[in-house]
């Protein structure tokens, strides 16, 4: 290694980049409803949640894949003292509509908006929530790519007889901002296989938290927006009527029993500095390298009139201090004379 | 709630190391890591879509297969050069990376697209796969294997052909620790490298951490389950010496610990009795060390040719060697930075609580508020829990709180960490704790 520095020029010779990664993610809906007789599914004394998992979670090779819950808000008509864990409905309600939808000019929760303009426009008064893991959404969900398909045929015993698909597809150029969580798009649901829909155009159903990988999904998913309510449970029990009469932990078995399909794309940003390393005509035609001289005579030099010669093997990047930063390696060496000149473009990942 | 601050005796920063040991059996073809057999699951097999004697990376595609489900995840558009009708990222039932080519030269290293990258058009999804895997391997070379390409590695400057074994490769590393050892010369008046018969074994770091403890490396050779030889690192130097059998006592390779390389380098006979196909689909030969571990797939090694050099030779086939079996012990090395800080309550203090549960239930504490004035109750009773016999009269009075959690600030005060006791600890006036809070980095 010479000891010859060379100082950057910021303005010139390096640059800041950002890069999207992405991956797809497909979650089938028999990993969810019961490919592995709920040994993959957790539910935890304080029956506040239910986690998935992508195998029996015993094992060590379960991934955790997310969390269901489920609440409304303390306005809602399902709210009453006989309503099953009717307190923990409202405070899981509560809790996530504070993180995701924040609080009023007057310091009250604010609750789900169905089309995301606070100002006016239905509430979503009673939703599920789908807790998308880190280690699947990593630093985003991928706007507009969010699919997750529900059997609503009006059986228990045969969900998936008609479905309806809920996708953020405005999600691209649509999403909203006014969250403290980050951006969320709006999910919208339009007929899957037949036509279970009371409408025949497409239903805002909910809302999607992409930073946050939290989707809200209104209760009427079972109901409102359907031409036949489904059946939630083997009594034959309405979604109202299930989400006041049991307990959290049964309304995310009666979800997960008509979950068929979810998909989205991931995203981790890979924020990059490049740095061109320029040698010119006259740098680095000499070298330090022990090997360098033989009996104090350049190696490669046979006589007085050849020009210098080295092979650049490795570049290093040192602190305004001299302290070596690190060492970036060429996979083979490049030949350095006074008529050649090159620029080595070392690319820093963090 | 007080807030303390840390003194420079408070906060101690240390680093931990720990040695978790790793155990391989190569058997038939196979490597098992840490005795985990292969699972297969009700849709794929092996579940994690990797054999046991691999690491499987976040073990992503847990019990899944490819198949064409017919969606796509995520927008479709169409490409009019390449798919007029459409295109998108494809559901196949497996996560899998996708990137967009595009001008920050992106790329994966081993993508599912046999498209080179720069065939590629720029909009176009690069697609990798998952699980990423890494495994111990085996490489042997005969004594004539060459080790570098036949051809001259440097044609011309602009004309680079031919490749470098990765014995060669190592060479520099390996003359680098003659200072522990004078077995570590890559050439020397006993032996050359180049020209004798060896067998690599590659370790990759992730079974190891920051490197190979020394005097933990521990080979064993079997023939139908017999131990027929054993070497250790007994001198914790890097030369592997022979404990057991036909070669105890003699030097039969070398250990490179912070870079996860085996050099077996003994080609005595370890029995002439178990002669087995160890090279190729012909030619019996002894066991010996320098086909230790040769049952693991692509270990021949052989001359691909003047423009790639040495490479796995197609030729020879898997090396089953049903008779034999192999097993590597080592520990790594994993350091793990921790943070100590020693959070004290000192006498006379913390003895007062904010929790609405200290006061009595009787008392008024609510406070008094009008248009002119603001009063709280100043006539707040502390409740008495002060242990009694009896019910009353009580115990004397004593200021008491329960300390159930240590808060940790940062200097702007942003609560940082939570440090919860297993139970409250009972903190009185004349009591003094500290608690020491440990956090792994």
């Amino acid at each position: 290694m010479a000891t010859s520095f060379k100082t950057f020029d910021p303005s010139q010779d390096s640059v800041v980049t950002r890069n999207l990664l992405h991956e797809a993610i497909p979650m089938t809906g028999t990993i969810v409803s019961g490919a592995y007789a709920d040994n993959n599914i957790k539910n935890y004394s304080h029956g506040m949640f239910q986690s998935v998992y992508d195998y029996p979670y015993l094992s060590s090779s379960a991934n955790h894949i997310f969390d269901l819950t489920c609440g409304y808000a303390a306005t809602s008509s399902l709210s009453g003292a006989s309503s099953t864990q009717n307190a923990k409905k409202i405070n899981i309600y509560n809790q996530m509509a504070q993180v995701l939808a924040g609080f009023d000019a007057q310091g009250a929760v604010r609750r789900f908006d169905e089309d995301g303009d606070l100002t006016d426009g239905d509430k979503i008064n009673e939703a599920y929530f789908i807790n998308l893991t880190r280690l699947l959404y990593k630093d985003e969900i991928k706007k507009g790519s969010f699919t997750l398909t529900l059997g609503v045929s009006a059986s228990y015993g045969s969900p998936f007889a008609e479905t309806i698909n809920i996708t953020d597809a405005s999600g691209s150029n649509g999403y909203k901002v006014n969250s403290p969580a980050g951006e969320y798009g709006i999910l919208f649901a339009n007929n899957g296989t037949g036509t279970p829909m009371a409408t025949a155009t497409t239903q805002p159903v909910g809302l999607l938290y992409y930073q946050a990988g939290i989707a809200v999904l209104t209760a009427s998913v079972f109901g409102g927006i359907l031409s036949s309510s489904a059946e939630m449970n083997a009594s034959a029990e309405t979604v109202d009527a299930v989400l006041s009469g049991s307990a959290i932990s049964g309304n995310c078995d009666d979800l997960r029993h008509r979950f068929l399909n979810l998909s989205f794309n991931n995203t981790t940003e890979l924020n990059s500095t490049v740095y061109f390393c320029r040698a010119n005509n006259t740098d680095f035609n000499y070298s330090s390298n022990p090997t360098y001289l033989s009996s104090s005579q350049i190696v490669v030099k046979t006589d007085a009139m050849d020009v210098p010669v080295s092979y650049v093997t490795a570049v290093g990047l040192y602190s305004v201090d001299n302290e070596l930063l690190a060492v970036a390696k060429l996979s083979e060496p490049l030949k350095k004379d006074p008529t050649t000149e090159f620029t080595v473009r070392v690319r820093l990942d963090y | 709630m007080p807030y303390y601050k840390f003194n420079k005796n408070d906060v101690h920063h240390n680093t931990l190391k720990t040695f978790p040991s790793v155990k391989f059996l190569v058997y038939s073809g196979s490597a098992y890591y840490n005795n985990v057999p292969n699972i297969s699951g009700n849709l794929a097999n092996p579940i994690r879509l990797t054999d046991s004697g691999h690491i499987s990376l976040y073990e992503m595609n847990i019990n899944r297969v490819s198949t064409s489900t017919g969606r796509f995840i995520g927008p479709q558009y169409p490409d009019p050069v390449n798919n007029p009708t459409i295109t998108g990222v494809p559901d196949n039932g497996l996560i899998y990376s996708f990137v967009t080519k595009n001008g920050s030269r992106l790329g994966f290293r081993s993508m599912a697209s046999t498209v080179s990258w720069n065939e590629d058009l720029y909009g176009t999804g690069l697609y990798g796969n998952y699980p990423y895997t890494a495994s111990i391997s085996k490489e042997y070379y005969s004594a004539g294997t060459p080790r570098s390409a036949s051809s001259p590695i440097y044609v011309s400057d602009s004309n680079m052909t031919g490749a470098v074994a990765p014995i060669l490769a190592l060479k520099n590393t390996i003359n680098h620790y003659s200072y522990l050892n004078p077995h570590f010369e890559y050439s020397s008046s006993a032996r050359n490298f180049n020209s004798i018969e060896l067998g690599l074994v590659n370790i990759p770091s992730i079974f190891y951490g920051s490197g190979i403890k020394k005097g933990t490396v521990d080979l064993k050779y079997y023939i139908t389950g017999t131990l027929i030889a054993r070497a250790q690192d007994k001198n914790q130097d890097g030369v592997l010496y022979g404990t057991y059998g036909e070669t105890s006592g003699t030097v039969i390779g070398l250990a490179l610990y912070n870079e996860g390389f085996l050099i077996l380098t003994s080609s005595q006979s370890l029995s002439t009795n178990n002669q087995s196909l160890y090279t190729g689909t012909s030619g019996l030969s002894d066991p010996r060390w320098t086909v230790f571990a040769q049952s693991l797939p692509n270990s021949v090694l052989g001359d691909l040719g003047p423009a790639f050099g040495p490479g796995p030779d197609p030729t020879a086939g898997l090396i089953t060697v049903p008779s034999a079996s192999f097993v590597l012990e080592m520990s790594g090395t994993s350091k793990i930075q921790t943070l100590t800080m020693l959070a004290t309550a000192r006498k006379g203090q913390l003895n007062q609580s904010t929790n609405p549960t200290f006061v009595k239930y009787t008392t008024n504490n609510s406070a008094a508020s009008s248009s002119q004035a603001y009063i709280e109750n100043n006539k707040i009773e502390i409740k008495n829990v002060v242990s009694s016999s009896y019910a009353d009269p009580t115990g004397s009075f004593e200021k008491t709180t329960y300390i159930s959690k240590v808060g940790v600030y940062d200097k702007n005060k942003n609560l940082i960490a939570i440090a919860k006791v297993a139970t409250p600890v009972k903190k009185t006036v004349e009591r003094d704790f500290t608690f020491k809070i440990k956090l792994d980095i």
